[in-house]
This record gives C-alpha cells, structure tokens and sequence, in this order.
C-alpha cells in the first residue's frame, strides 16, 4: 500500500469468537488482510476461554511464544502489530480500580512489547449508561488512572492512546477536552475513530484539527447513520443500541469507505492528515462486516484509488 | 514492465439481504464486485457473453461499451477472454452453419471491445457425445477450424477450455483433436483445475501447446476424477460421486495443482500477457468468492510473482 501507513482491525473477522480459534481460521483472515494491501495488525483485547487472539494468555497457549507468534504473522504478510485494545472491565473513573487496571493493562504492554508492537489502545471510559452522572471529578479521575497506565507503557516502550466510541462516557468536545487536559501529553495519547465520533455527533476531523498534537493513531470505518434519538443514555446500550440497532433498528452501524451514504469525509480528514505531517499508522476497521474479505476489498479500493490519490 | 497481467474469471456471488446473488444483476452489486477485484490487482475481465448481454440492459444503456467504461471507471482496464454464446452440436456437421452464425452474432455484439479470445468448450457434455470416436473428434476439429477462422478474422482467439467432463478430456483425446485443428485458427487454452481432474498434467500440456496457448484459467482442484464421474450426464460439476466442490482457489494445502512450476514453464517459454484467475462454484458450502479471491492474492504476491512476473 503507497503512502501512509495502513492497518486492519481484526475485530471484523471475529463477530462471533469461534470464527476465529482454529489456525486455519486465523491464517485465512491474516492473508487477506494481507493481501489486501495491509500489512498491520490491530488485536481487539477480549477477556475469556474462547476469546482467541483476545489476550496475552490465549495467544500464548495456542503459539507458545510472542516470537512465534510475530513469525507466523510475517508468514502470513503481517509485518507489524500495530496496536492491542484494552477495555478494562472495572472504571478508570474510581480511584479504587487504578490499580487493578494498570496490572491488566500490564499484560498487555509486555507482550506488545515482546512482539514489538506499538500502541495500547484503552477505552477512555466505558459506556455512558454506566458511569451516568458524567461529572468532571470522574473525568479526571478517569484522566490519572490513565497518566500511571501511560508511564507504565512508557517504561515498556509502548504508546498509550485511548479510544472513544459512540456509547463511551466522554461523550462531546468538551468531554474531550477534559480528558486531554487531565492527561499528561507526554504519557497519554488520543485514537480518532472517524464512525464513532461521528455516531456520537462528533466531527471527526474538527476533534483532530483541536487535538491532532495528541493524536496517535486513527481508526478509519464510516457510518450512515448518527444515535439522532441519544440512545446511548439507555440502560445496556451495547445490546440494544450497538448490537440490536436501537429503537431505529439499524441494520449496520458500521460500513466500508467509500459507500454511498456514508456520513465521513475521509479526503477532508486525509488532507488535514497531510498538513500536519502525520506519519503514523492508519487501521481500517470494520466490525459487524457481513464478509470480511469483501469488506477488507473494498476498504483496499478506496485507499488505493481514493485516499492515497488525493 | 510487467510480463504478466492479472485478469480476472467472473462467477462471483456476493451475500445480499435478497440471499446470494449473482452481481451482474444489479449496478450496486457490479460496483462492490469489481472494486473488490481491482483493488486485489485484476485488471482484466473474463466472463460470459449472456453475462455482457444481462448489464448493458441492466444499467448500461443497452450498450457493452457503456458497460466497459463502468469496469474502467473504477480501475478496470479491459475485457480479456469472454465466453460467447454458441449454437450447433460440434459433433453434428449438420448444425455447424448455425454454429458458425452464432459465432458471428457473438462478434457483432463485443466489436471494437478489444476482447482477446473467445473461450469455449469443445464439443458437448462426454455424456452427451460418448462414444468418443476419432471420426467425432475430426467433426469437432472442423467446426473449430470455421469458427477459429472466423474469429481471427476479428481479432479475437478461438480457445478451446478442456472441462473434465467435455468430450474431449483426456491426454490422448486432446492430442488428436488439436493434431486434427488448424494452429492458425485453434488455440489451446490451460485450465489447470480441469486437466488435473481429468488426470492430465497441465504444465506439460501447456508445454506442449505453448506456441498455440491462448491463455491460462488458475484454480485448484483437491480431486482427482478416479472414477469416471465425468460420465455423468446431470452436472457433473456439482453432482458428482467424488465431491461436491471441485474448485478450489490457489494456496490451500490440498490442492494438487504444482503452480510454482507451471510459473516456471510459463517464465521458460517467455509467456506474456494475461494470465487468469478463476473460482468457478467455490460459493458451495462455507467458501465465497472474495474470501478465496483474496487467498489467491496473496499466492500471487508471495508465491507466483518471486517466480515470474
């Protein structure tokens, strides 16, 4: 791939965890990434016995070493690990779970760091409904659970950047704003995710034009529709609104790059991208593809013929 | 500069909210299909004629041309090997004028496209034709020589695709038929999955006819055909004894095709042009046609092209 530095989410090969345990499933879903032009990885950290590829532990137990791993990735055409999501299962907003958090965020630093890869991409907060009242005491609680997580990383050479989505508690600019403030720029950075900012009724260029100095990664996946009926409020979200389309009953939340009705202006974002000298990695997403390979295709075609030609 | 150029067989089947369908159908399914394969590097289109025929009324105006410009518009560049529609019973002479008229009508309907050969299986279903005699393979030599003649008048190939269940299959069948077929007007074409079904080894029949190849169909193929499946009149393709999948894409590790030699015979002969990749039914069961194009890709890039490109 020309350009800039492109990468896939595996995430849209794994809807369900059993469609990714066997090697061969796994090989399958590496080479067409490959083949499709991206040549890093980011793992979705996922806690359980059969959340394959999901965590340090697991990944371990089926190739018996980080290095095997990475040499059974560039077997496949893999070249780079370029991120591992990391969703703690307690809040980062009570100070109480600091500790808890950074030691699970911990096994993933130090095998990010064993395969050489680059990024931890934390959940900022987890779902609004959840934390409800949203206050800034818990914003900056949340921001210094997440400066001890960073120098963690940093210790290991691995960046910290945390990651929002449509349903998360840092919800708005403002709540953004907050949360950079909070966070110290030289321990804690910021992923764009173009779909789930613009879910949320965020802009996802205007967020990196505020805060392109923090950012350190982007997740490139559009979007046809925003929550317009704040769903994201309601309780359990991420079964009723994410996973069953809320009270609109989307069908997709998620969509390639370049499909008609797509909500992102990725050549907007892209020439912003340019201006600043942005070097880094971009990962292409796509959770809930009907055909991953289709979808990893298509996202291929609009780099190639779209993005890297503006 | 390239020696090689990537095309690109069309049975694609996508998953759609009406089930899975063909995407010639629709101008929304054609744009996802062919962006799929241009962004995996196929810049050539092979397909059928009715296919053609079916998306110039869908949303090319009635026109190919129109239909053409659509492919190239998302970075397609040409159409490469199409299968024309064929009337006539190339065993009987007495159906090869209309036979020969068909051939022309199918040139009408592609002039001016630059498409490079028309692919056709030679003679019936084996079901259909059995007993295969010389005499049999002679008439179908004949019929194949007008039509060829025909076709070159207008550019354009006459490649004769060797399913394993055609008529004229085996290694000694298609010896006599292309030692009773003009060179001229009769071109060999390689599908590597069907010859190794039928028990053939397809890099010596390439090597054989190299100077009278007109092109190369790649797949792979986990079978081979032990026991006389190609005798079945009723679609042996999907309804044999052996398997319900003959058809495989390059890479997997059953597959019995040796394609890295092949590669070598092609780079031995100095073979340029097109060469195509084909899934033909590999939507059965759990396999889909971008799934196995992609692992074709990737047996391109990093298996075939270090070989020869």
């Amino acid at each position: 791939m020309p350009g800039h530095k492109w990468g896939y989410a595996i995430n849209q090969w794994r809807s369900k965890p059993e469609r990714l345990v066997r090697r061969e499933q796994q090989e399958r879903a590496f080479k067409e990434m490959s083949a499709c032009g991206f040549r890093g990885i980011q793992l979705k950290g996922a806690f359980g016995y059969g959340e394959h590829l999901g965590s340090p532990g697991l990944i371990l137990l089926d190739y018996g070493s980080a290095d095997n791993f990475r040499d059974y990735l560039r077997d496949c055409g893999i070249d780079q690990v370029v991120s591992f999501t990391f969703e703690p299962s307690q809040s980062p907003s009570n100070p109480k779970n600091h500790e808890g958090i950074l030691e699970a965020a911990r096994s993933f630093t130090t095998f990010l760091h064993d395969i050489n890869g680059l990024f931890l991409v934390a959940s900022a907060m987890p779902s609004y409904w959840r934390e409800a009242p949203v206050t800034e005491a818990k914003i900056k609680n949340a921001a210094e659970c997440w400066n001890k997580v960073g120098k963690m990383t940093n210790d290991y050479g691995i960046k910290l950047a945390l990651h929002i989505d449509f349903l998360c508690a840092v919800h708005s600019m403002e709540d953004i704003d907050k949360l950079m403030q909070f966070t110290d720029p030289s321990l804690v950075g910021l992923v764009i995710d173009t779909a789930e900012l613009t879910v949320a009724g965020m802009n996802p260029l205007a967020v990196y034009d505020k805060h392109y100095s923090r950012v350190k990664l982007f997740h490139f996946k559009d979007t046809h529709e925003k929550d317009t009926l704040g769903e994201y409020k309601e309780e359990n979200a991420e079964l009723k609104l994410l996973t069953g389309g809320g009270k609109r009953e989307i069908e997709r939340w998620f969509w390639e790059m370049g499909e008609p009705g797509g909500l992102v202006d990725f050549p907007a974002l892209m020439k912003s991208i340019s201006a600043r000298g942005y070097d880094g990695w971009i990962v292409v997403e796509s959770e809930n593809s009907v055909n991953p390979a289709e979808t990893a295709a298509l996202n291929s075609w609009y780099v190639k013929k779209v993005l890297e030609k503006s | 500069m390239a020696n090689i150029k990537w095309s690109y067989m069309d049975h694609w089947s996508m998953l759609t909210q009406r089930g899975l369908i063909d995407p010639w159908y629709s101008r929304k399914c054609m744009d996802r299909f062919i962006r799929q394969i241009v962004a995996l590097g196929f810049t050539g289109y092979d397909s059928f004629l009715y296919r053609l025929t079916s998306m110039a009324s869908n949303f090319g105006g009635g026109s190919l041309k129109n239909v053409l410009k659509f492919m190239q518009d998302r970075g397609m560049e040409k159409f490469v090997g199409i299968w024309p529609m064929l009337a006539g019973t190339p065993h009987d002479r007495s159906t090869h004028d209309q036979g020969v008229a068909s051939a022309e009508q199918s040139l009408k309907l592609v002039e001016g496209l630059g498409v490079e050969n028309f692919i056709v299986m030679p003679g019936g279903q084996y079901a259909q034709v059995e007993p295969v005699t010389d005499e049999k393979i002679k008439i179908m030599g004949e019929y194949y020589n007008r039509i060829g003649e025909v076709t070159l008048r207008h550019g354009i190939k006459l490649s004769c695709h060797h399913e394993f269940f055609c008529a004229i299959h085996s290694q000694e069948e298609i010896e006599k038929f292309y030692s009773w077929t003009d060179p001229k007007y009769v071109f060999f074409y390689c599908d590597t999955a069907q010859h190794v079904i039928a028990g053939v080894d397809p890099v010596i029949l390439y090597m054989k006819y190299h100077d009278r190849c007109g092109g190369l169909h790649l797949k792979d193929t986990h079978y081979i055909d032990r026991v006389e499946d190609y005798r079945i009149p009723n679609d042996p393709e999907m309804n044999s004894s052996t398997t319900g999948r003959w058809f495989w894409e390059m890479g997997t590790r059953e597959g019995l095709v040796n394609f890295p030699k092949l590669m070598k015979a092609l780079k031995g002969y100095n073979y340029t042009g097109w060469l195509t990749v084909e899934h033909d039914k590999a939507d059965v069961y759990e396999g889909n046609n971008a799934s196995s194009t992609c692992m074709a890709k990737w047996y391109i890039d990093n298996v075939l092209s270090p070989i020869y490109q």
